[in-house]
């Protein structure tokens, strides 16, 4: 019986990764909010703030999710929290996101969907205003996941190529 | 017809000793990574909803174009002076082959085999793109492709012009290396030493300029930056050649000066 020859093998070998990459899809993450508080408390409420909070109102829960958001001028010491793992009010405060589903095509788009992700809120705490900005954000999949995929895509490449200089070898 | 026939010589010699397989699976692979690290790891992809589709072509251009001078040298450097010390330029010249017939024909040669493989390479990586991510744009997408092709295409003008001129392997590969220094990293790095001294740095952070326009057209002239705006976000000049159409003359020049000051002095070299 004939042997299948290498470069068959090695083109169906890509061709099935690639497949597999093209037909399966990384795992949906639920949308989620992005926080960070301001470190410097004002005497005075600020202007531009969406809403304003007075502590004691608070829940212990919101309360404690309050206290617990990183104070820091620094844009990477946030912390992320699914929405629907939000204690109100703030599940209610959050921004709620763009309804299209669409990506923008115009700037003056991003710029109004830009209003629509992020919250500005202050919370007044023994005559102190603290302000806390909330971005509504689509987190990114896990690591595992894409790097899983990004393999396979390469290992289809691999595939592909040394299948294809096998085949140009014997056929030129 | 002549400088064809050496050109699909070139094109499948290159198939042969893997050149094209080689390139074409290298750009690949470095896309995906470009790609797959944009769309999924890095920190800017949380705000994903906020892209234009537009806007990742050109990024991916600006990415891949590190890259694509180091293939571009590579595919071109040894084209000629290679078959001067193997013997064969001379048994070449003895067939009824112009000198202008060899430097067309290998130049058409590379040429092919790097467009062949930036199209390629931007083909396998576009399906899964398209098929993963509502980002895709196929216009955008295919004018990155074509861009990234052109640029690819000038550097293996430059490396071949390189190749005509020297004479032995060894120094057209240092020259190779120094190409790929000077336009992925001296080019910038010594016009950032100018602007230091025309500009103020306090300036450039809100986008206003006071570097004179000359400046812009000497940081455009690098075949890397052909297609960019380099000019900052809120500038204001009417300079015809910072228009985007004048990428083509840049690239154009790039083109035909390098090959055409080679071919004069190949036309004039004893080959022995």
């Amino acid at each position: 019986m004939k042997r299948p020859s290498l470069w068959a093998v090695l083109l169906l070998v890509g061709l099935l990764l690639y497949a597999v990459v093209l037909v399966g899809s990384l795992p949906a993450q639920d949308p989620a909010v992005e926080t960070q508080r301001d470190p410097n408390s004002t005497a005075e409420p600020l202007e531009h703030a969406d809403a304003t909070i007075h502590y004691e109102n608070l829940s212990p829960s919101a309360q404690r999710w309050f206290d617990d958001v990183p104070q820091s001028d620094n844009q990477y010491e946030t912390t992320v929290t699914p929405i629907k793992k939000l204690p109100e009010p703030w599940l209610s405060i959050a921004p709620p996101g763009s309804e299209a589903t669409a990506p923008p095509t115009t700037e003056a788009e991003v710029q109004r969907r830009h209003t629509k992700i992020q919250r500005i809120v202050q919370v007044e705490r023994d005559g102190r205003y603290h302000s806390i900005v909330l971005i509504r954000i689509s987190p990114r999949p896990p690591l595992q996941a894409v790097l899983l995929r990004l393999g396979a895509i390469i290992g289809a490449i691999g595939a592909f190529g040394f299948g294809c200089q096998r085949w140009l070898t014997r056929t030129l | 017809m002549s400088a064809l026939t050496i050109a699909r010589k070139e094109f499948e010699d290159a198939l042969r000793s893997r050149a094209f397989v080689g390139v074409t699976m290298l750009l690949a692979i470095v896309l995906v990574i470009l790609l797959y690290f944009q769309l999924y790891v890095d920190r800017s992809a949380r705000l994903s909803a906020l892209w234009l589709p537009s806007s990742i072509g050109p990024w991916l251009t600006e990415q891949l174009l590190f890259l694509i001078p180091v293939v571009g040298t590579l595919l071109g450097y040894k084209s000629i002076v290679g078959e001067r010390e193997s013997g064969s330029l001379k048994l070449l010249l003895t067939l009824p082959h112009s000198r202008r017939d060899v430097i067309l024909g290998k130049f058409l040669g590379r040429a092919m085999v790097m467009v062949c493989s930036v199209f390629l390479a931007f083909f396998v990586v576009g399906v899964q793109f398209a098929a993963s991510s509502e980002l895709f744009s196929i216009t955008v997408y295919a004018t990155a492709a074509v861009k990234t092709a052109l640029v690819g295409v000038t550097f293996v003008a430059i490396a071949i012009a390189f190749s005509t001129t020297l004479r032995s392997s060894l120094l057209a590969m240092w020259g190779a290396f120094g190409l790929m220094v000077l336009f992925v990293f001296l080019w910038d790095s010594v016009l950032t030493l100018v602007k230091s001294f025309l500009e103020p740095a306090s300036n450039d952070s809100v986008g206003i300029s006071e570097l004179p326009e000359w400046f812009y057209l000497l940081k455009r002239f690098n075949p890397r930056h052909a297609f960019a705006d380099v000019t900052p976000p809120l500038y204001d000049g009417s300079a015809f050649y910072l228009e985007p159409w004048f990428s083509v003359v840049i690239l154009v020049v790039w083109l035909v000066v390098p090959l055409g000051i080679a071919y004069l002095h190949f036309e004039r070299s004893d080959l022995a």
